[in-house]
């Protein structure tokens, strides 16, 4: 074969690979959902993994809604949609877009109680539409139930998408995957990850400046003007509610299943006057 | 020029089957009223068969059909229903001339975009068949031959030939010319003819003589010479259709059993005009009064008839509706171009109706107020620089979309990386102590008094200079908080106290 006709060869064979590489141009598949920040990523073994409920937990003001931000903003980033259940009505948009979120494939929703928003969650999970959803919880005075909690991992876990909770220390959720956010005052913040079912326990500090990416410049107060105390308050949060698997699985057995009355404490019949005597 | 001729038998029979279904197969007759008696116009093939023909009286039907059913002739309703078949057919033609009552012209130009004329008459009944209706479809370089072939020719397809049509009209009998003069055929009848051929081989002269010039149009019609021209019809602009119910409907399946009849007719409209649907309106007039109101809006044009039914049931069993229904009507307030996409890989097509269906289900339970998509607004200040509107998801595009196809955004600016993630409804005043210097020391955030840590500003902003005296005029700080995150404080310079705007959360 000549070498004219070999190079024609060639370069129609280079031609179909790029038409064909034009014509199907499909979406990333994801597994997980990245944060950005690479000490979150390290923490989570890679990202926020798909499939489902993550809580962040925290006060106010301790970066959970940015680091959820990013984590719309890597979903919406592969050409998925994102919804954002805003029971608090606080979101800045502005922020938002230079978190990097597309605005036209974010859906908010505002629902007029919690309740409201955490049905409005189950709906959008259910439907599988939505790659990343944030229901922020964080001015809800009451805690998600054991079984609004299990709606919400089991369709996480059959739509294969993400849920988000924004909540705070007070009323937490009951996610398999807990964050807990706290501020350290200047250092910047402190993100731990706990595990309900493999347990274990990870944490690492995050500067602000990480966080936001601008670098403001601080003025300090005089440290002798400062009082010098423990700036990070533990708030003893409830632990994760924990149930026999073979509760879960069977249900109440034996006499628990039976009349409640079985469950009282069977009266003390040496003591006098029990029985009347 | 060429033109196609579509005949569905028995067209109003047809439709009437179309919907209600439990009429096939059952004998029934479509009457009018003409000169005080009551007439069959159109019968079942039921009915046919057990004797009913055209032209009888009603009672007479009766009388040969026991139990026979009635339903009035709606020569408008009919020739409406046509339009919009006409309309869907404008896939293929560019514009089509009614035939009622059972027929339309197409302009079979655009053939050669089918492969040929026989591609462009398969095309033509299947996009029939699709709605529905059983139909026989000839091509022809005249209109009254296209037509007369096509109603009584042998073959169901046919194409004449330029040149042909004497040929094709020749065994055809007299009734080819039914519709015209019916006195004049009765006389060439009397005369023994039976056949077009027989009209065409006389002399012209004759005919002239005998019969005047209806005569001549009759035979140079036999002669495969037509003079009409073809009259596109003009399309409405409103796309509305509407069905009677057979019975006032108190349960949801009749209803939506309409409503698909009715949503099948848009469609095949709407794909006619190459557009798809965005917003529309069902009204449900209700029996004996009253009227029930729904919208459905769509987040992505769609011409899914499915998926807008479904979208319709979620809405319908939020209704409580007082009367049964017993109308049904349509109406297309908002469509658009619908454009045709090449799925990617991996893209999955159900996935747009599932966000139709979640979309419409929040926004049954909670309003559509409750759905938004936010856009930034370069405003001054900071509450006023979102706002909200519809949410609208982009397309997807293919790797061959061109550059107009991917969504336009907008490049966040710069100071707005210095936002923070939450901003308050109502800023809240706050009480503040100041140190030496005039330096903030500490102050009461979130219940509780707090010491600076540290803080960065200010950022000023100031009102318009004709606004009032109380418009906005602010400096802002970005504050760290002894157990807190930064916050964002202002100063309002009109009143010099400091507010909490928002939480970098």
């Amino acid at each position: 074969m000549s070498a004219a006709s070999t190079s024609r060869i060639e370069a129609v064979e280079r031609l179909r690979l790029r038409i064909r590489e034009l014509e199907a141009a499909p979406r990333p598949s994801l597994s997980v959902v990245r944060t950005g920040i690479a000490r979150i990523d390290e923490l989570l073994l890679g990202g926020l993994p798909l499939g489902t409920v993550v809580e962040f937990c925290g006060e106010a003001a301790s970066g959970r809604t940015s680091v959820a931000l990013r984590a719309l903003a890597e979903a919406t980033a592969n050409a998925r949609l994102g919804a954002y259940v805003d029971c608090s009505g606080e979101l800045y948009a502005p922020l938002a877009q230079s978190l990097g979120v597309a605005l036209d494939s974010l859906l908010m929703v505002y629902p007029e109680s919690p309740k409201q928003g955490l049905w409005a969650a189950l709906q959008l999970l259910r439907s599988g539409t939505f790659t990343c959803t944030i229901l922020d919880l964080t001015r809800a005075s009451v805690r998600p139930s054991m079984a609004e909690g299990k709606k919400l991992t089991d369709a996480a876990s059959r739509s294969g998408c993400l849920l988000v909770l924004l909540t705070t220390p007070e009323f937490p959720a009951d996610g398999g995957l807990r964050l807990r956010f706290s501020a350290l005052g200047l250092e910047g913040l402190s993100v731990e990850v706990l595990r309900s079912r493999r347990g274990g326990y990870r944490g690492a500090t995050i500067p602000w400046d990480t966080l936001y990416s601008c670098a403001p410049v601080w003025r300090h107060r005089h440290p002798e003007e400062v009082p010098v105390r423990e700036l990070r308050e533990l708030v003893n949060a409830p632990a994760f509610h924990r149930q026999r698997a073979s509760i879960a699985r069977n249900g109440l057995e034996g006499v628990h299943a039976q009349r409640p009355g079985r469950d009282l404490a069977m009266p003390n019949l040496s003591k006098p006057g029990v029985l009347g005597g | 020029m060429r033109f196609l001729y579509l005949h569905m038998p028995r067209f109003p029979v047809q439709r009437r089957v179309l919907e209600m279904p439990r009429l096939k197969g059952q004998p029934f007759v479509l009457v009018e009223e003409a000169r005080g008696q009551r007439r069959v116009v159109f019968a079942s093939s039921s009915a046919i068969r057990q004797g009913v023909t055209a032209a009888q009286t009603a009672t007479a039907a009766s009388a040969l059909v026991p139990g026979i059913q009635h339903f009035s002739f709606d020569v408008e309703s009919d020739a409406r229903i046509l339009a919009g078949l006409g309309e869907a057919l404008m896939v293929v033609a560019p514009a089509f001339q009614l035939s009622p009552p059972d027929g339309i012209w197409l302009d079979a130009s655009a053939a050669h975009l089918c492969g040929n004329e026989a591609g462009l008459i398969a095309q033509v009944l299947r996009l029939t068949q699709c709605q529905g209706y059983q139909a026989r479809a000839v091509i022809a370089s005249e209109l009254f031959t296209a037509r007369a072939v096509a109603r009584l020719g042998r073959e169901a397809q046919q194409i004449v030939r330029a040149g042909d049509a004497a040929s094709s009209l020749a065994l055809l009998p007299l009734r080819a010319l039914e519709l015209e003069q019916d006195d004049l055929v009765e006389r060439l009848t009397a005369l023994g003819l039976k056949t077009l051929g027989q009209v065409a081989s006389l002399p012209e002269d004759a005919i002239v003589s005998r019969f005047g010039n209806a005569g001549l149009r009759l035979y140079r019609r036999a002669r495969g010479q037509d003079e009409d021209l073809f009259v596109p019809t003009l399309v409405e602009s409103a796309l509305e259709e509407s069905l009677e119910l057979g019975f006032p409907a108190e349960t949801m399946e009749p209803v939506l059993f309409g409503l698909k009849t009715v949503l099948d007719r848009l469609r095949a409209r709407l794909c006619g005009r190459k557009q798809a649907l965005v917003r529309l309106r069902l009204q449900l007039r209700l029996e004996p009064s009253g009227e029930e109101t729904l919208t459905i809006k769509l987040a992505r044009p769609t011409v899914q008839v499915r998926l807008v039914l479904d979208l319709a049931r979620l809405q319908l069993e939020a209704l409580s509706i007082p009367n049964p229904i017993a109308r049904i009507i349509a109406t297309v307030e908002e469509s658009s171009p619908a454009v045709e996409q090449q799925l990617a890989l991996g893209d999955e097509p159900e996935g747009d109706a599932s966000l139709e269906i979640v979309l419409s289900r929040l926004a049954s339970s909670m309003g559509a107020q409750a759905l938004r998509s936010l856009e930034v607004l370069e405003f001054y200040r900071p509450e006023a620089a979102s706002a909200a509107k519809a949410f609208r998801p982009p397309r997807r595009t293919s790797g061959l979309g061109t550059e107009s196809d991917v969504p336009q955004r907008r490049a966040p600016q710069p100071h707005h990386r210095e936002r923070p993630a939450r901003l308050l409804p109502k800023a809240e005043a706050l009480v503040v102590r100041f140190g030496t210097g005039g330096v903030l020391a500490d102050a009461v955030v979130l219940g509780k008094r707090r010491s600076v840590l540290a803080m960065t500003g200010p950022e000023k902003i100031n009102g318009t200079w004709w606004g009032s005296r109380m418009s906005p005029s602010r400096e802002f700080f970005r504050v760290i908080f002894e157990g807190l995150g930064p916050v964002w404080l202002y100063r309002d310079l009109n009143d010099g106290r400091f507010y909490l705007a928002g939480l970098f959360d």
